[in-house]
């Protein structure tokens, strides 16, 4: 890649997903009885293998995850992942359930589909949005399995867009992560409207 | 695909079993399929134009619309979960449409529809989850039902133990009483025919404390409330002291009982020592029971599993009655012998090989038998041991002495001298009658230095080897010395005054059988060691008397016994009288503590037998009071010893955590009564 974001873009970038997740923490309340808080601490681009390393979850660990696939100006795959423990916390913090669960009904599955799908959604509406870009995106659908089985769609040569979502609910913080997995193609494309974006908005304050 | 006419696309969307519902931008309605207004009760297509919000009310503000509304502006597709959003349209079973117990439980995703066209549109697609939310509801409900009946059987099985505890409290207590007081009656005067019946009562007391035992030993096991002890041990004295205890009743049936413990490697070992004697015992015990005559042979075996783990080898064969082949695997159940008839003419539970079983298991092993009707029967079990850091050493090796065993067992004989071979010496053995007479010139040549001869063999026989032997030693400096291998009950009056007479010569000892290796090593180094030792006169078993001759200074009053039963109180004073004791007797704690205040400045009693379980204060309070309160403070150090029916385990280290300085199991054996007495009156 010839070149990467400036400090400045990146800070940009957080700054409109932040405005984002905002959006899905507002639906998220109105969903549960839990007030829930989303704030993205962390943006980066980097290559799927460091993406990977980033993630912090063991070649073991069973990872629960939602993913949507994207194509259009730029094309891959959305993922937000939890480690299995969190995600089965998450729902069952969500749902209001006293006892503690060991693994996830099938409509307990669809409900953390659910969340993904509020939470990547949000993301992919900032990216529309702000970038101007124009996407088509699918239905979410749930995996589970080690980080090799979650990345299988993508090879380490691909791109990830990492972003760190943190969950606080009054009793629990629960971390999750989202990962935009693109060609390096895509890649350059989404930079360019970044860029775009930013020239933009300094352009307006300068004038 | 793309040319598919329009009416097979109504046709087809009509007959989907989910629901449709495609909107425009205004979110007016464009389409509903027919499984819509089956179970919304709207008319096919009359609602087309119409806005959803007006249509179904609720929608209007819901997260649905807000999922439209992203799809139609964005093109964001979204999933509504059961779980967060139920029932977000007013949709109904079929036959009861506007019934609210009758609400479709739904799952609806949202998405534009992907097509060039100036308007969007938007897909809603609804599913009936109703069946799988009615499943959840139902695991749920047996998941909470699995852990409440869980909870209520841990709670029934806890006071099952409790009502074990208990019984075994109750019952011991009265069978206590009739054991102590037989022992008494016993003592006093009794004619012939009394002493008969006496006899018989003792037995049955003794058979039904038995019978309790076991049947409390196979509750414990089967609630899982036995536990296996781990402390270090012996291997080979535990097994020794075992087969003794048990060889005296072979040996008054004239069976003889060998232990071959030649293959035991490792003796040092950790793990329960009286959990395996109990399973010797009663494989002895049935192998007694059931053999008329012959042996009973008993080998051993260590090997090793790795660096920390044995495994112990047991086989235990007699030549007695043996079991049909069929019937051997049924032996291990729970209430079975091999018949009923068995059953009456033998006695017992039917709960001895079970629980043999069961602690064999428990110990990481197994038993199993082999055996046919008529041809005896062979039991092997073996365990799981762990070894001890710490390692006795082998017993030291002799010179190569020429050895005779003569023995009328060929088992026996061959053991003896597999063992002796062991350690280093030269042996010679004859278990022939005719072979023995060859050996007379040997004999007579002094060819031997020790000879280890059985006594029970036939008495010409034994006279000649004698005379021969006189002969060896009128010419020698060396006499050969000869080890009699005897049994305990001592044979024929005859044998016996001979034996007697025998034994006053210097160069005569003596061995009991069944012989177990330590006491036949040390046999052998005293034979070897000592040429002029005086004649002494050994047995192995110690005699109860020996123990517990009065002395004169146990007149006075040392002993408090505090008890609260009365025959239990008789039976405890009459042992103490029988040893000499005095004792004053408190009928609970208050009144022991009452006694021991007041005798604290003259005389004080130097040792109180405490009885654990008892009205108004009990033996612990009692204890714990003497320790601790200032009331006490010159009698804070006396000894005491717990005497309690509790037997179940935790009973003893509850007693010393109360401040006991010992232990005992009640019925009470008067033998240990007196050697603990002893011990703590000198302490």
């Amino acid at each position: 890649m010839q070149d990467n974001l400036t400090p400045l873009e990146i800070d940009a970038l957080t700054e409109i997903f932040n405005i984002g997740i905002g959006r899905a923490a507002h639906s998220l309340n109105q969903m549960v009885s839990q007030t829930v808080d989303l704030t993205i601490p962390e943006i980066e681009i980097l290559p799927n293998k460091e993406a990977k390393q980033k993630l912090d979850f063991d070649t073991e660990m069973e990872i629960s995850a939602v993913t949507q696939r994207f194509s259009g100006d730029f094309q891959g795959q959305a993922l937000l992942m939890f480690s299995k423990e969190n995600g089965l916390q998450l729902v069952g913090l969500l749902l209001g359930n006293k006892i503690p669960i060991e693994d996830l009904s099938e409509l307990e599955q669809d409900s953390l589909v659910e969340i993904g799908n509020v939470i990547l959604n949000a993301c992919f509406g900032t990216v529309i949005n702000f970038l101007q870009s124009s996407i088509s995106i699918e239905m979410p659908e749930f995996v589970q399995g080690n980080i090799n089985k979650i990345f299988t769609y993508s090879s380490d040569n691909d791109w990830s867009l990492y972003i760190k979502v943190k969950f606080s609910l009054p009793s629990q913080q629960i971390a999750g992560h989202i990962s935009f997995i693109m060609d390096i193609t895509s890649l350059e494309v989404f930079q360019e409207s970044v860029r775009k974006f930013v020239f933009g908005i300094t352009n307006k304050a300068g004038s | 695909m793309a040319n598919l006419p329009n009416n097979i696309l109504y046709a087809a969307l009509n007959q989907l079993s989910v629901g449709i519902i495609i909107i425009d931008e205004q979110q007016q309605i464009v389409f509903y399929n027919q499984w819509v207004s089956d179970h919304s009760g709207l008319s096919p297509m009359q609602q087309e134009g119409k806005s959803l919000g007006i249509v179904f009310p609720q929608y209007l503000g819901s997260r649905l619309s807000s999922a439209c509304e992203s799809a139609l502006t964005l093109g964001l597709p979204s999933r509504l979960s059961n779980t967060f959003n139920p029932t977000p349209l007013p949709l109904y079973q079929k036959n009861f449409l506007g019934n609210d117990n009758h609400l479709i439980q739904q799952q609806i995703s949202v998405k534009k529809i992907a097509i060039d066209s100036s308007t969007p549109l938007c897909q809603i697609v609804i599913d009936n989850v109703t069946h799988m939310v009615k499943k959840e509801q139902t695991l749920l409900k047996l998941a909470d039902e699995n852990k409440s009946q869980r909870h209520k059987a841990e709670v029934a099985n806890k006071s099952k133990s409790q009502f074990l505890a208990n019984m075994s409290h109750e019952i011991r207590t009265p069978i206590n009483g009739v054991l102590g007081m037989l022992t008494l009656l016993n003592d006093t005067q009794l004619s012939q025919t009394q002493r008969h019946f006496s006899k018989l009562a003792t037995v049955s007391a003794e058979t039904l404390l038995h019978l309790i035992n076991d049947i409390l030993d196979f509750s414990k096991i089967e609630a899982g409330k036995l536990d296996i002890e781990n402390v270090a041990f012996n291997l080979g004295d535990c097994i020794d002291e075992t087969v003794q205890t048990m060889a005296i009743k072979a040996q008054m049936k004239d069976i003889e009982v060998i232990v071959d413990s030649t293959s035991l490697i490792d003796d040092s070992v950790i793990g329960d020592p009286s959990r395996l004697k109990q399973i010797i015992s009663n494989l002895l015990s049935n192998a007694i029971k059931f053999t008329e005559k012959g042996e009973i042979n008993i080998k051993i075996k260590t090997t090793e599993i790795d660096t920390t783990h044995l495994k112990l080898l047991v086989n235990v064969s007699d030549t007695g009655i043996g079991i049909p082949t069929q019937k051997c695997a049924d032996l291990f159940d729970a209430f079975t012998q091999v018949d009923a008839s068995t059953t009456r003419e033998y006695g017992g539970t039917g709960l001895g090989l079970t629980i043999v079983r069961q602690l064999c298991q428990l110990m990481g092993g197994d038993i199993e038998v082999n055996s046919q009707q008529g041809q005896g029967s062979e039991f092997t079990f073996y365990l799981v041991l762990d070894k001890d850091t710490h390692i006795t050493l082998p017993l030291p090796t002799f010179n190569e002495k020429p050895v005779l065993v003569i023995d009328s067992s060929v088992n026996n004989g061959e053991m003896v001298s597999r063992q002796l071979k062991l350690w280093g010496l030269n042996v010679e053995l004859c278990s022939d009658n005719a072979e023995v007479k060859s050996l007379y010139g040997k004999i007579e040549k002094n060819n031997f230095s020790v000879l280890l001869l059985d006594a029970t063999i036939d008495s010409l026989l034994l006279e000649n080897i004698l005379i021969s032997l006189a002969n060896a030693n009128k010419s020698q400096l060396n006499k050969t010395q000869v080890i009699f291998l005897t049994t305990m009950n001592n044979d024929s009056a005859n044998k016996s005054a001979l034996l007697t007479s025998l034994m006053a010569k210097e160069n005569m000892h003596r061995l009991t059988k069944p012989i177990v290796t330590k006491s036949l090593h040390r046999e052998l180094t005293l034979t070897f060691s000592s040429e002029n030792r005086k004649p002494e006169l050994r047995s192995a078993t110690k005699l109860f008397t020996s123990q517990t001759v009065a002395e004169n200074d146990n007149e006075h009053v040392k002993i408090l016994l505090v008890e609260d039963n009365r025959i239990n109180q008789e039976v405890a004073l009459g042992l103490l009288r029988k040893m000499g004791y005095k004792a004053d007797v408190a009928k609970n704690g208050l009144h022991a503590l009452e006694l021991l205040g007041k005798r604290q400045f003259s005389k004080p009693y130097q040792l109180v037998l405490m009885d654990c379980q008892m009205p108004e204060m009990d033996g612990y309070q009692a204890t714990v009071a003497i320790r601790s309160e200032d009331k006490y403070q010159l009698s804070r150090q006396i000894n005491i010893i717990a005497m309690t029916a509790n037997t179940m385990k935790g009973d003893q280290e509850k007693c010393l955590a109360a401040g006991m300085n010992d232990y005992l199991a009640k019925p009470i054996n008067p033998s240990l009564l007196a050697e603990k007495i002893a011990f703590w009156l000198a302490h």
